[in-house]
């Protein structure tokens, strides 16, 4: 096999004495700064609706709060598998704690981070793909698993801009109505992370089977069952005692059993999650190295 | 090496040994989808300095052959190099300018940003030669590319391939989509690479272009090659298209004996028919009935090119 280097340089000439580019690490990050540029206003659009999301939330826990034996009286008629479901099992919903948890992690923002992160982990590979704009950045000087990288880190940067900008609106605001007492100070950061390990945990299964197949409908669909059947097992795990193993399962039992506004992120509900994301995400890339690229 | 955290694809100064060694090759080359095989045991070889032209129909090969050449499909078998390496390492890619048949970016982005991240990823030392590129082209770069015509998004598709100043250019279908100002100027951007020593390959359905500027030419069939050479050589090798009218009309069997030649019609005095090889053998057999009028068809590009594609010619022709 010939070399490289026994055909000579034919570029301009103040180029000839070699051709600079940027190395694997670098390019990544490149490429992931560039994904996060060419979405800064659906960035801020997210961020402002996720932020006014935070502000209604604030705004209404005063009249949850005096509402709170009725409304927790009701919550006691729900089957356990509801509370469970729905974050109501530890608290009561007129306690801070109770009414985050069951108003808002087990929910909204969760369900608003993953439409989002949803669709970037289709875009960032198959999406691309079939648009016709992958093709373009692999003719650069980058490997196809440093691309594949740095348009992760993009994905995961977006997804926690938006969480962070969610829990900063929250952080700010809740003091105003009470809503933060008996919490730690960092009790919503830590309910942030947790939030966003549950989210790319499940986006990334949607990115390793967009990278792995190239289809972007494959990557939503997949992506979308899972969060439905981790779901679904919570619910049928905690109604059904002997199906009790789906419900443990189910990594949105892992972020609502534990209580993660008062404690710190913890294996179940944050180290776990990332690491299952991080090795989908590593299969994703390793199969997107070795497959033919989609027309 | 690296600098700046950057990497250095070898250097001129370093190559000591300056050879003619094939730039871009592929060697027995199959390639199927599902059932569909797209190429079957194709090779090619683009020397440096040397434009070589690849022709064929829709679904004929063309694109497969050059996604396959850059690394974006796996061969099934056979071998694939670009400057003696694997086109997909970055050091390679560095030195190589590919323009998509489909060519699209982000469409919410400026032209000028996106030079700008190829420029970066490229090492950062482009803007000159892009902008003149871009001054060649007459290309607004503040517009978003959705915002382009097809023809303006094809002339961002020409500056980024070759704003790096590659040594080997892939170009699928580059003047697609331009008005005839812009498709001479892109075959003479083009044209200047190969002068200062770059290969190039390029496919293209404008025939005459291919012409113009192409050192060789490759003909594509429904995956295989079908011929190969300069246009002068497939201009000799192809079938010769004559038409005849004599003074008698002959028997329809005066044809039979004269080897290599295929009777496409006999209405009375006027005998159509094509020739592969000498046609004196027929002429001589004409003789006897008074040849009053002879037709010889062209031999360029365009007739060799649908000499193939026209269903014997296309049987008849092996891989040349």
């Amino acid at each position: 096999m010939a070399r490289t280097d026994s055909i000579p340089s034919v570029g301009a000439a103040d180029h000839t004495e070699g051709r600079h580019y940027l190395a694997g690490p670098r390019a990544a990050l490149a490429i992931a700064g560039q994904m996060v540029a060419e979405r800064r206003r659906s960035l801020i659009g997210y961020s402002i609706g996720m932020a006014a999301l935070m502000a209604l939330m604030v705004a209404v826990y005063p009249s949850i709060r005096d509402t709170g034996e009725e409304l927790d009286a009701y919550a006691e008629s729900l089957p356990e598998a509801f509370r469970d479901a729905f974050g109501l099992a530890a608290d009561s919903i007129a306690s801070p704690a109770g009414y985050l948890m069951s108003q808002l992690y087990s929910n909204m923002f969760p369900i608003i981070l993953l439409v989002l992160g949803i669709a970037l982990a289709a875009w960032v590979i198959a999406g691309s793909e079939a648009e016709g704009t992958l093709e373009m950045l692999l003719a650069n000087p980058v490997t196809r698993v440093w691309a594949a990288v740095g348009r992760v880190i993009g994905m995961w940067v977006l997804v926690a801009l938006v969480t962070v900008a969610g829990t900063l609106i929250l952080a700010l605001t809740s003091p105003l109505v009470g809503l933060d007492e008996g919490l730690p100070w960092w009790g919503l950061w830590s309910a942030g992370v947790a939030t966003y390990a549950l989210v790319m945990l499940q986006a990334s299964l949607g990115f390793a089977v967009g990278a792995a197949s190239g289809s972007r409908g494959m990557a939503i669909a997949a992506a979308t069952v899972f969060v439905v059947l981790g779901f679904a097992a919570q619910l049928v795990g905690s109604a059904a005692e002997s199906l009790s193993w789906l419900r443990d399962a189910s990594p949105w039992y892992w972020l609502l059993n534990s209580n993660p506004l008062t404690e710190a992120p913890g294996l179940l509900n944050t180290w776990i999650p990332l690491a299952i994301a991080l090795v989908l995400t590593a299969v994703g890339i390793a199969w997107f190295d070795r497959r033919d690229l989609t027309a | 090496m690296a600098e700046d955290g950057g990497h250095l694809a070898p250097a001129a100064a370093e190559r000591a040994t300056v050879t003619s060694m094939t730039a871009l090759s592929m060697t027995e080359v199959t390639k199927s989808y599902g059932r569909t095989v797209a190429l079957s045991d194709f090779s090619i070889g683009v020397e440096p300095g040397e434009i070589v032209g690849l022709l064929g129909e829709n679904g004929a090969g063309k694109t497969t052959a050059m996604r396959t050449l850059l690394g974006y499909l796996n061969a099934e078998q056979g071998e694939v190099a670009v400057l003696g390496q694997s086109p997909r390492d970055p050091a390679t890619r560095a030195r190589i300018g590919y323009l998509p048949g489909d060519f699209r970016l982000v469409s919410n982005q400026r032209v000028s940003t996106v030079l700008k991240s190829f420029d970066r990823l490229r090492g950062g030392c482009w803007a000159t030669e892009t902008q003149r590129l871009v001054a060649a082209l007459e290309l607004d770069t503040s517009r978003k590319f959705g915002q382009l015509s097809k023809g303006n998004r094809q002339k961002v598709g020409v500056v980024a391939a070759l704003m790096h100043a590659p040594d080997v250019l892939v170009l699928d279908e580059p003047t697609s989509g331009l008005d005839p100002v812009a498709q001479r100027t892109v075959l003479e951007l083009v044209d200047a690479r190969r002068d200062v020593g770059a290969a190039v390959l390029f496919s293209s359905h404008i025939l005459s272009e291919v012409e113009d500027i192409a050192d060789r030419v490759t003909i594509l069939r429904k995956g295989h090659k079908v011929a190969e050479g300069t246009t002068t050589e497939l201009g000799a090798a192809a079938l010769q298209t004559i038409d005849v009218v004599l003074d008698t009309p002959p028997p329809a069997d005066v044809f039979d004996a004269c080897e290599g030649v295929t009777l496409d019609s006999l209405e009375g005095v006027k005998a159509s028919f094509r020739v592969a090889g000498s046609a004196a053998a027929v002429m001589s057999a004409l003789a006897p009935y008074g040849i009053a009028r002879i037709d010889t068809g062209r031999h360029d590009l365009d007739a060799v090119f649908y000499g193939y594609y026209s269903a014997e010619g296309g049987d008849d022709h092996g891989t040349n």
